[in-house]
């Protein structure tokens, strides 16, 4: 046992100079602590628009707990983008629903959004109200109840490399 | 049925097999760890500090312990560690299962987009990890530097 505990000690160890030696040489070389962005100090995610009122409007959601959500399978998102942004790429299951455009989708994506549903709903960051806007319809005009914004929306998730479906943005 | 899982010859098959799978799936990871890192990291289970480490040090583990297989030397040794490797490998995607994200696995290419179900490569790595058992359960094995040491 003590031999191999020792021996698997001397292969981690060669293995450990390997790597050093390769990292020196190989012109993909990486430094040895990453600088990888973290889901929850994302200054994205802490953004909320001008006009939220977190009095009255439904509450926000930074990146981190937007993943938490996602990754619970117990809440739908609900992406307040143009069809065509939403088609070259979403939030993974996120199910499209056009603020700028609601009346011409709304009768079609109803039945996908049961009234007790735990929704959260996102558009482009820091660059559109629209998350908040169909936040603010779906829970005065149609009486939803459990609504939360996600306002680092698109970017956040997709300069984190978060599960989606279509394409990441480059 | 023990004694036909633990013949010298079936396990000098499966430590070649897991030999080969291992080096051939550490030359890509070698030549490119910069991708290798962004797959790990797409798997957000790792803190960021330690994504690097990890992307330079395992490929270099794997390569080097399924040498050690292939020859023969110090095979259970880097059995055990391969064994080891293959849990945290079933421990990842199980997570990625979890939470329902198809990830590139960066099993044997950091190239490659494709995304096979998650579930298959669970299953792919636990069948690695029945052979790593065999082998630690073995007495014998043919062809190994191991065996010709003990005669010298």
């Amino acid at each position: 046992m003590n031999k191999t505990i020792l021996q698997i000690v001397v292969i981690c160890l060669v293995a450990a100079l390997l790597a050093v030696g390769n990292n020196l040489v190989n012109s993909n070389e990486v430094p040895w602590i990453g600088n990888w962005p973290s889901l929850s100090d994302n200054s994205d995610s802490v953004w909320v628009s001008p006009s939220y009122d977190a009095k009255s409007d439904p509450p926000t959601l930074r990146l981190s707990e937007a993943f938490d959500r996602f990754t619970s399978k117990t809440y739908l998102f609900v992406d307040a983008r143009e069809p065509e942004e939403y088609q070259a790429g979403h939030i993974k299951e996120a199910i499209n629903l056009p603020f700028d455009t609601f009346d011409d989708h709304w009768t079609q994506i109803e039945p996908l959004l049961p009234k007790e549903a735990k929704l959260v709903t996102y558009c482009s960051g820091t660059e559109c109200d629209a998350s908040l806007l169909l936040a603010r319809l779906l829970i005065r005009k149609f009486g939803y109840k459990n609504i939360e914004i996600f306002f680092g929306g698109w970017p956040a998730w997709n300069k984190h490399k978060l599960p989606i479906d279509g394409k990441y943005d480059e | 049925m023990n004694r036909f899982l633990t013949n010298k010859y079936l396990v000098f098959l499966v430590r070649l097999a897991i030999g080969i799978v291992f080096v051939y799936a550490a030359l890509s990871k070698i030549t490119h760890p910069d991708q290798f890192a962004r797959i790990i990291y797409n798997y957000h289970i790792l803190p960021g500090g330690v994504i690097n480490v990890f992307a330079l040090f395992l490929p270099w583990i794997e390569i080097l312990c399924g040498f050690l297989l292939i020859i023969g030397f110090w095979h259970k040794s880097a059995t055990v560690i391969l064994g080891g490797v293959t849990v945290v490998f079933i421990i990842a995607l199980s997570v990625a299962l979890f939470r329902g994200v198809n990830i590139e696995c960066g099993c044997f290419s950091t190239t490659s987009k494709a995304k096979g179900p998650v579930i298959d490569l669970i299953v792919r790595d636990t069948v690695m990890l029945v052979g790593c058992a065999l082998i630690l359960a073995a007495d014998k094995t043919v062809l190994a530097l191991d065996g010709l040491r003990r005669r010298l």
